[in-house]
C-alpha cells in the first residue's frame, strides 16, 4: 500500500562521504552506491530483480521487446523491461495477463518490468484521444470500441499486469504546444491525480513532473509532487519534440529538485548522447524505443554516433558493427551484409541489428556505472564525447549542460559552433508526434 | 557407430552406413565440418540467413542444425559475388556460418514457385531478382559458387514443372546436361575443382572453429564439390536419360541432385515412379539430394527410394502460417498426445460429449437411437473409413468395430479441427488459445515449449509481433529435426517399413479423423436444421479429396466416397466451387501476409511466402478452416 509505504518511508539524504543517500518503500529499495559531482550509480532493489542505475530500460510494448527472446534479454544483461498500458490493456487485456499469472509470468521475463502510465498515448495517439477531467478516453484502432484511462483505472491495470514500478497517470501536453493555458492545466491536473487513494500492493508508484517547457509549472508541479513523498520520480513531458536547451535545462532543474535518495527517471529519453547528459545532471532511468526502432530501420549505435546500414558506403565494409562490442551480432556479422539484408524484409536481418542496439545501450550504461564508482566519470564523459566529436564540434547545448554537470570539456569542445536549429527554444514546435 | 573419431581429419567423404530396404543412413564429412547424419534436412535460409531465427537462437536448439541451404540465385547482385571475394571467407565467413557442418549451394529457393516467368535460352538461365530478370550464364553461376565456397553445390540446372511437354522436357534435359559439362568444366578451371585442402589447412580451420574464433577463413582454393543436377519433368524416360547421362559423370561428381519436383506430380505413384527411375541409374555411392519437396510423409517417400538431403522449407511455411507442428513423430509420442487430449478433455466430459454426439447422428439420421455411442458412430461410418480409423497394424476386427483410440482420434481431431489446426498441426491463430498456459506441444523439450506458452504466442500473432514467428520456427525447427532423427534411428535399427506405414497410416486416420470430426462438428453447428450427417459428412470429405489435389498420405481418405455415403449431386458441387473459392485466398495468401498488410507500423517487417508447398500431410483443409481463415483475413 502507497500510504502504508509511506509511512516507512524513509529518507537520508547526506553528502557526506560515508553516507550517501538511499530511500526504502516496502517495494523499492534504492541505494544510491557511488556519486560524482550531479551523476550517481545507485543499486535499485525490485520484487524480482536488483536493478543498477543509470540503466537503460528496452520498450516491450506488446509484451515483446520486437523479435528479441527474453532469453537473449538476460544474455544483454537488461534489468528492467517496459510494457505499455495502454497497448497491454487494448490486447489482449490486463484481466487477461492477470488471469496468465501477470506480466512476468505471461510473457517469461524474471526480471523487473515497468508498466507506464498510458499518459504517452496521449500525446502519441492523440487524435485516438479525447482528455477530460476524468481521464483520457481511446478508441480503439483495432475494434473500434472506447476505453476510458482514469487514473485509478490506470493504477488498478497496472496492478493487474503487475510491474515493479508502476506509474500515476500523468496529463501529458506535447512540449511544443504554445498554449500557456493548456500547460498550466496539465500540471495542475497531474497534480490532482495524485494515486493516494490508490491501493498499490508492492508495487512502486512513480509521480510524473509534468510543466512542459515553462520553468515556473514545473516548479509547481515538483513541489507539490516532492510534497506527496512517493517512492520515486519521473520526469516526463519531455522527449517530444522540443528544443535540446529546453530539453536539458528541464532534466537538470527538475533533477536538482528531486529529493536524493529517490529514482529519477526521464520517460523517452533513448539517444545514447541524451541518455549520457541526463546521466551527468543526475538521473538515473531511462527508457525509448528508438534504439530498437532504429535498429529495425537499419540504424546501428555506436560510439561515433550512428551508422545507416543501408547506405552504399557499408556494402564493401568488412568490418563489425562496432569493433569494441562483445553482441553476438558484432561477433558474427560485417557490415557489408547487413547492409545487404536490411532493407530486403528479412525479420532476422532486422533482428540482427535490434540485438546490437541493445547491447549498445546496456554496454553504455554499464561503463558509465562503473566510471562513477571508480570516481573518473568527467573523464569517461569526455572520452565519450571525443569519440562521437572528434572534431571537438560538441553542440552548444551539450557544451552548456556540461557546465552545470560541473564536467569540463577543455580539450575536447575545441572547435567553435554555431547554435543549431534543433537547439533554438521553441524551434520544432512542429515536431510530429509519434509513438 | 556413427560416431567419428574426433581426431580424425574429416576429409570430404560420404559413407554409407546402414541401410533399411531402399532407405540408408550416411555420414558425410565436408572439409571444413561434419559429421551430418542423413538423411538430413537443410536449414532454409533467405540471404543466407535463416529467416526467423539469428545465429544465437539457432545455437539454443537441440537437435543442433548444422547443415544449411543457401540459394545461388539469391548472391548475383546485392550482393554481388565479387563483394564476398573480397571478404575472401566465402558463406562461412560472409553469412556467418562458422559453425556449420555443411554449406549446400543449390539454384531454387524452396519457398517459391519460380516457374513461369520467362523461358531460359542454350546459353543461360532466366531468373528473378531483387532488381529484375536476368539472364544467369553457367560462368556467372560458377562465380557466385566460388564466392561463396560451399561444401556442395548443385550444377546449373533448367528446372521445368512436372506437365511441361515432351519437346520442353527433351530441352531441359539437353541444357541441363550441357550446363553440367560447362559448370564441371569452369570448377576444373578455376583451377581448384579437384585440389582438396591439405591436411595441414583443414586442421588449422578445424582448431579454429573449435576456438570459436572470429570468421575463421576457409582455405581460399576450395570451390566446394558439384552434385549433378537431373531435370526431366515429369518424363519419365527423359529424367532416365539425364540420369543416365550424369551418371557418366560419376567419377567427377560428389553426388546427384533431383531438380524439379514438388511442381504438381502426384505424390504417390508418380513421384515414386520418377525418383526410383532416376536413382536406378545413379551409383549407390554418391549422395542424392532434392529440393522441392520437405513434408513429412513425402519426405518419408523419398527416403524409402534412397534420397539422403532435403530442403527445411516445410517448417518455414508452418511457421508463417501460424501453426505449430504437431505430428506425431512415434508411436508412443502419438499415444501419449492422444491419452493428454483426454485427460484434457475431462474423462467423463468426453464421455457424456461423446453421447450427445452420437445423439445428434442418431437423430439426425434414419436410424434409429443408440445407446452405445461406439456403435452409433459406427453406424454413420463406411467401412472403409472405419477401416481407416482403426489402429494400424491392430489385429482385432478392426472394419466392425471402432477402437477406443479412434474414437479418442476424432475427438482430438474435432478439437483441433474448431481450432482451425488438426492432428498434425496446431493453429495459433485461434483464439481458443487466448488462456492457454500449456506449451504449443505437450511433452515438447523446445526453447518455446519450456519456456513459452500457447497464450502467449496467440497474443504475439494477434498484435503481429516478429516474435511470435521466432517462437514458432524455434518449435517447428526442433520438432521437424526431431522426425529426422528419427527417421535416421528406423533406418539404423531396420525399421523404417514398418516406421513409415506406421506414420502414413497414423496420418491417414488423423486425416479420416477430421474428415469425420468436421461432419460432426457441423452435424453438432446445424443440428436445428436438421442436416443430416450422411449427406453433410459426405461433402465434406468429397471437397476435401477433390481439392486436395495432391493428397498424399491418405490413399484411405478417397475411399471415404464409399458407396454408404451418398452425396446429392448439386449440393456437393455448390459446395465443391465454394470451398474452391474459400481455398484460394488462403492457399495463395498465407495468413501472415495479409496480417501484414493490416500491419501499420513500417517498423514492423514482414515477409511473404508465396509457399506453393502443399502440406500434405494435412491435406484434409477444412472448409471451416479455410472459412475462418477467410473471416480472418477480412476483418
Amino acid at each position: 500500500m502507497v500510504l502504508a509505504g509511506r509511512s516507512n518511508l524513509k529518507v537520508m539524504a547526506s553528502n557526506s562521504a560515508t553516507q550517501l543517500p538511499s530511500s526504502t518503500s516496502p517495494a523499492l529499495k534504492f541505494e544510491v552506491v557511488a556519486a560524482q559531482g550531479r551523476a550517481r550509480t545507485a543499486r535499485m532493489t525490485l520484487p524480482h530483480f536488483t536493478a543498477e542505475t543509470p540503466m537503460f530500460m528496452p520498450v516491450g510494448t506488446q509484451g515483446s521487446v520486437k523479435g528479441m527472446t527474453c532469453d537473449q534479454m538476460l544474455d544483454l544483461d537488461c534489468h528492467v523491461i517496459l510494457g505499455n498500458t495502454y497497448h497491454l490493456e487494448s490486447r489482449p487485456g490486463s484481466e487477461l495477463v492477470s488471469q496468465m499469472g501477470g506480466l512476468h509470468e505471461f510473457i517469461g521475463w524474471p526480471r523487473g518490468m515497468l508498466t507506464d502510465s498510458g499518459g504517452f498515448q496521449m500525446v502519441s495517439l492523440l487524435h485516438l484521444a479525447e482528455i477530460t477531467e476524468e481521464g483520457v478516453t481511446f478508441q480503439s484502432p483495432v475494434d473500434g470500441s472506447r476505453m476510458l484511462l482514469t487514473p485509478e483505472e490506470s493504477i488498478q491495470i497496472q496492478n493487474r499486469l503487475g510491474a515493479d514500478i508502476i506509474m500515476a497517470l500523468d496529463d501529458v501536453v506535447p512540449a511544443t504546444m504554445q498554449d500557456p493555458a493548456r500547460f498550466e492545466e496539465a500540471t495542475h491536473r497531474t497534480t490532482r491525480q495524485d494515486p493516494e487513494c490508490h491501493p498499490c500492493n508492492a508495487y512502486l508508484c512513480f509521480m510524473n513532473i509534468i510543466g512542459g517547457l515553462d520553468p515556473a509549472l514545473r516548479e509547481i508541479s515538483l513541489r507539490d509532487l516532492v510534497a506527496r513523498n512517493t517512492p520515486g520520480y519521473a520526469i516526463g513531458g519531455l522527449a517530444g519534440g522540443e528544443s535540446k536547451d529546453d530539453f536539458w535545462r528541464m532534466v537538470a532543474i527538475s533533477a536538482a529538485g528531486l529529493p536524493p535518495g529517490k529514482p529519477r527517471y526521464v520517460m523517452g529519453i533513448g539517444y545514447p548522447l541524451d541518455i549520457v547528459v541526463c546521466s551527468a545532471l543526475g538521473a538515473d532511468m531511462y527508457d525509448s524505443v528508438y534504439p530498437t526502432r532504429t535498429a529495425r530501420f537499419g540504424v546501428a549505435l555506436v560510439p561515433e554516433g550512428v551508422l545507416k546500414l543501408k547506405n552504399a558506403e557499408f556494402a564493401n565494409d568488412f568490418r563489425p558493427i562496432d569493433d569494441t562490442c562483445s553482441c553476438s551480432t558484432c561477433k558474427d556479422y560485417t557490415r557489408a551484409y547487413l547492409h545487404n539484408v536490411i532493407a530486403r524484409n528479412i525479420p532476422s536481418a532486422a533482428i540482427l541489428v535490434t540485438h546490437h542496439n541493445i547491447a549498445y545501450t546496456q554496454a553504455l550504461t554499464r561503463r558509465m556505472r562503473q566510471a562513477i564508482k571508480d570516481q573518473v566519470f568527467p573523464d569517461w564523459v569526455r572520452n565519450y564525447l571525443r569519440k562521437m566529436f572528434p572534431k571537438g564540434d560538441v553542440p552548444v547545448w551539450v557544451r552548456e549542460a556540461m557546465v552545470v554537470a560541473d564536467i569540463d570539456l577543455e580539450g575536447v569542445a575545441t572547435m567553435d559552433v554555431p547554435r543549431t536549429h534543433k537547439e533554438d527554444r521553441g524551434a520544432n514546435e512542429d515536431a510530429v508526434f509519434k509513438e | 557407430m556413427l560416431i567419428t573419431n574426433v581426431s580424425q581429419q574429416p576429409s570430404p567423404s560420404f559413407t554409407l552406413t546402414a541401410k533399411s530396404g531402399k532407405a540408408r543412413c550416411g555420414t558425410l564429412n565436408t572439409v571444413f565440418g561434419g559429421p551430418v547424419l542423413t538423411p538430413a534436412s537443410l536449414m532454409y535460409t533467405r540471404r543466407g540467413v535463416t529467416p526467423n531465427l539469428v545465429p544465437d537462437m539457432l545455437r539454443r536448439l537441440d537437435p543442433n542444425p548444422t547443415a544449411f541451404q543457401v540459394d545461388v540465385l539469391h548472391f548475383l547482385s546485392h550482393p554481388s559475388p565479387d563483394i564476398i571475394k573480397a571478404q575472401g571467407q566465402g558463406a562461412r565467413g560472409f553469412l556467418s556460418m562458422n559453425g556449420a557442418a555443411l554449406v549446400l549451394a543449390s539454384s531454387r529457393d524452396p519457398t517459391l514457385y519460380p516457374f513461369g516467368g520467362k523461358p531460359s535460352n542454350d546459353k543461360a538461365l532466366y531468373c528473378t531478382t531483387n532488381t529484375g530478370g536476368m539472364q544467369v550464364s553457367p560462368e556467372m553461376y560458377m562465380s557466385v559458387v566460388e564466392a561463396l565456397q560451399p561444401d556442395l553445390f548443385v550444377t546449373m540446372a533448367d528446372e521445368i514443372t512436372n506437365d511441361a511437354s515432351k519437346k520442353k522436357s527433351k530441352t531441359s534435359v539437353d541444357r541441363t546436361l550441357k550446363w553440367l559439362d560447362e559448370c564441371l568444366e569452369l570448377q576444373t578451371n578455376l583451377g581448384h575443382g579437384k585440389e582438396q585442402p591439405s591436411h595441414e589447412e583443414a586442421s588449422v580451420t578445424e582448431s579454429a572453429s573449435v576456438d570459436q574464433t572470429r570468421r575463421s577463413s576457409p582455405p581460399c582454393s576450395f570451390v566446394g564439390l558439384p552434385l549433378a543436377s537431373i531435370t526431366g519433368g515429369g518424363s519419365v524416360a527423359e529424367r532416365e536419360r539425364c540420369a543416365r547421362e550424369a551418371g557418366k559423370r560419376e567419377h567427377k561428381v560428389a553426388g546427384f541432385s533431383l531438380s524439379g519436383f514438388g511442381t504438381g506430380e502426384g505424390p504417390g505413384e508418380e513421384r515414386q515412379v520418377l525418383i526410383s527411375t532416376v536413382l536406378s541409374q545413379l551409383p549407390e555411392s554418391k549422395l542424392r539430394f532434392m529440393s522441392g519437396i520437405s513434408s513429412p510423409s513425402e519426405v518419408l517417400d523419398a527416403v524409402a527410394e534412397g534420397i539422403d538431403l532435403f530442403d527445411c522449407s516445410f517448417t518455414t511455411a508452418a511457421t508463417s502460417g501460424g501453426y505449430a507442428l504437431s505430428f506425431p513423430i512415434t508411436r508412443q509420442q502419438q499415444e501419449e498426445q492422444l491419452q493428454q487430449q483426454r485427460m484434457d478433455d475431462g474423462c467423463g466430459e468426453w464421455q457424456a460429449e461423446a453421447r450427445i454426439e452420437s445423439d445428434h447422428l442418431d437423430s439426425s439420421s434414419a436410424g434409429t437411437a443408440e445407446d452405445d455411442h461406439e456403435e452409433g458412430l459406427k453406424k454413420q461410418l463406411p467401412t472403409s473409413l472405419a477401416s481407416a480409423l482403426s489402429e494400424p497394424n491392430s489385429t482385432s476386427n478392426t472394419t466392425t468395430a471402432l477402437s477406443a483410440l479412434a474414437v479418442q482420434r476424432i475427438q482430438a481431431a474435432a478439437s483441433e479441427a474448431s481450432q482451425g489446426g488438426d492432428l498434425s498441426k496446431v493453429n495459433l491463430w485461434s483464439t481458443t488459445h487466448r488462456l492457454d498456459k500449456g506449451p504449443l506441444l505437450k511433452g515438447c523439450t523446445c526453447f518455446t515449449c519450456k519456456k513459452h506458452s500457447r497464450a502467449y504466442v496467440q497474443h504475439l500473432l494477434q498484435v503481429h509481433e516478429m516474435l511470435a514467428e521466432v517462437l514458432l520456427d524455434m518449435h517447428n525447427v526442433h520438432h521437424y529435426h526431431s522426425f529426422m532423427q528419427q527417421i535416421r534411428a528406423s533406418i539404423q535399427e531396420g525399421s523404417f517399413e514398418e516406421y513409415r506405414q506406421w506414420f502414413k497410416e497414423s496420418a491417414a486416420a488423423a486425416a479420416a479423423a477430421s474428415a469425420c470430426s468436421s461432419g460432426m462438428t457441423t452435424v453438432l453447428a446445424d443440428s436445428k436444421e436438421n442436416v443430416g450427417t450422411r449427406v453433410m459428412a459426405g461433402d465434406n470429405n468429397n471437397v476435401s479429396s477433390t481439392v486436395a489435389t495432391t493428397a498424399t498420405t491418405n490413399v484411405q481418405a478417397a475411399a471415404i466416397d464409399d458407396t454408404a455415403i451418398t452425396s446429392p449431386g448439386n449440393t456437393a458441387d455448390e459446395l465443391l466451387t465454394l470451398a474452391i473459392a474459400a481455398e484460394r485466398p488462403a492457399a495463395s495468401a498465407t495468413s501472415l501476409i495479409d496480417a501484414g498488410a493490416a500491419r501499420q507500423s513500417p517498423a514492423v517487417i514482414t515477409y511473404s511466402s508465396a509457399s506453393t508447398t502443399e502440406m500434405s500431410h494435412n491435406q484434409q483443409e477444412q472448409v471451416q478452416e479455410t472459412n475462418k481463415r477467410a473471416r480472418l483475413n477480412d476483418s
